[in-house]
């Protein structure tokens, strides 16, 4: 049984980076760009784990904390990994405080990622 | 003000009662006498140097505060040319104005150093004298403090608006170095076996680690001067750091020898910071040391500045890190909390900027200097209770 995975950045390196790395790990990984996009295939695809960035789209706004909120109340079995590039004690805070399972600065050893992301789904099943 | 004010009635008193009792000669000597005991008290009481001159540079009168200041007599100095107050600051500007004041006729002004870093604005105003002569009436005030005070204020600014830049661009860079970074996780997963791919790898994997430390480094140097203060024990804040260091110097060969003074108050600290500033002094000292040597990380209890008046000792702690390496190049020592500024291979050159930066948010003093007998020594004297500047 494989684990599905959305992963959310507007940045395609980190995209395909991720798909490559944690396809031959068992993983089955969807990527989008946009919140609206992430939004649409977490309501209606089953993924045991989401990877966000914080900001999206170049915004100043913190659109992976939106994202969180939709993911929590539309998806509330999915496990959260958020990744920022400059994440403040603040918006940590808020993001564990809304239900994120790990916060995590960029950039992240893809290793390391991972075994975050297979304790968080032991955790959860 | 009042009392000065009470004294000056008194004497109009005095003046008009001796003018309607025409009191005898020797009466109205003894006031005069009184009149002018009361003046010297007054001069001398102020805290500040206050002198009149001659226009040739000889001295008429002078407070007990210049006379202090000169480290001169009474006798020595009075009627006698300025030289004999000494060839330094502030005498110097003194001497410069007065000339300046002769030429122009009016009020002359500057501001001077001197060798041990006091900082004098001198002024001089021409004041006329009983028998027509012009005077010269100069006040010297000690402004070391102001100054420190207005640096401090600027660079913070600066850092400020600096701070956000730095901050944005460094986002901005750790998106597309993530991107590379996990590229070459994905590439290396797949590719393990080439060993000939590997060279290149451990070459970027190396480098992009570099750009994540100096991205991490802009930031820390970034970061707002919102500080999270609580009261903090200085022996666990250093411990703490000497922990987060333990592995650097095992690898090293170096040991670091905590030395804190017994009953040490706990100032107001923003922990985590301060663990920072003592992990990065730390760090550079084990870098700079020789194999099998020893960092000395001592706490003492101290004036919050070493101008400070002795009344405020013991109004913060004082932190000292020692090594035994080569010390600093003399002509580094003035550079070497300046961004970017570095002789390691292979450094950001900010580790200092940041301690410097938290120090000054904390409201305190860095300071770095080499020992006689070789060696760095780097102190950061922390104030009890934080001036929380930004």
């Amino acid at each position: 049984m494989s684990a599905r995975i959305l992963v959310v950045d507007d940045e395609e390196s980190i995209l395909s980076a991720i798909r490559e790395y944690f396809g031959p790990l068992g993983y089955e990984v969807d990527c989008a760009r946009e919140l609206e996009e992430a939004e649409a295939l977490l309501a209606h695809v089953r993924y045991a784990l989401l990877i966000a960035d914080l900001r999206l789209t170049g915004s100043q706004s913190a659109e992976g904390l939106e994202l969180v909120r939709f993911a929590r109340e539309r998806s509330p079995w999915t496990r959260i990994i958020l990744l920022t590039g400059y994440g403040s004690v603040e918006v940590e805070t808020e993001a564990l405080g809304r239900g994120v399972d790990a916060f995590l600065q960029k950039p992240q050893p893809l290793a390391h990622l991972a075994d975050i992301a297979s304790e968080l789904m032991r955790a959860g099943a | 003000m009042k009392h000065n004010e009470a004294m000056s009635r008194a004497r109009q008193e005095r003046v008009r009662s001796a003018e309607k009792e025409r009191l005898p000669v020797p009466t109205l000597q003894a006031l005069i006498r009184r009149s002018a005991l009361e003046w010297r008290l007054t001069f001398d009481a102020l805290d500040f140097p206050l002198l009149l001159l001659e226009m040739d540079g000889r001295i008429v009168r002078m407070n007990e505060a210049a006379r202090a200041l000169a480290g001169v007599t009474f006798e020595e100095a009075i009627h006698r040319p300025l030289g004999v107050l000494g060839s330094g600051q502030p005498w110097g500007t003194v001497h410069d104005l007065l000339a300046e004041m002769d030429a122009s006729g009016v009020r002359a002004g500057a501001q001077t150093q001197e060798e041990r870093g006091r900082v004098w604005d001198v002024a001089i105003s021409p004041v006329t004298g009983p028998d027509g002569d012009r005077w010269g009436i100069v006040v010297i005030l000690d402004i070391t403090e102001r100054v420190r005070l207005q640096e401090s204020l600027r660079r913070s600014e600066t850092m400020s608006a600096m701070g956000a830049l730095v901050a944005g661009v460094a986002h901005e860079v750790r998106n597309p170095l993530f991107g590379i970074s996990a590229t070459l996780d994905a590439f290396e997963a797949r590719f393990k076996r080439r060993i000939e791919y590997r060279r290149y790898l451990d070459v970027l994997k190396e480098r992009v680690g570099r750009l994540n430390e100096l991205m991490q480094q802009l930031l820390d140097y970034g970061k707002p001067p919102r500080l999270d203060l609580s009261p903090a024990a200085p022996r666990e804040v250093m411990a703490a750091a000497a922990v987060a260091c333990a592995p650097l110097a095992a690898k090293a060969g170096v040991e670091i020898a905590l030395d804190v003074a017994p009953d040490l108050p706990s100032p107001l600290l923003d922990r985590n910071r301060v663990v920072q500033v003592f992990q990065n002094l730390l760090e550079n000292a084990i870098q700079h040391s020789p194999s099998g040597a020893r960092v000395a990380f001592r706490a003492t209890l101290a004036p919050i500045s070493p101008a400070a008046p002795a009344a405020s000792a013991g109004t913060a702690v004082r932190f000292i890190v020692e090594d035994s390496g080569p010390g600093f190049r003399p002509e580094d020592l003035d550079r070497a909390f300046e961004p970017f500024f570095t002789r390691r291979r292979g450094g950001t050159g900010l580790g200092l900027s940041i301690v410097q930066r938290i120090t000054e948010q904390h409201g305190g003093e860095i300071a770095a200097a080499n020992l006689p007998g070789g060696g760095a020594v780097m102190t950061v004297t922390l104030p009890l209770a934080s001036g929380g500047r930004g």
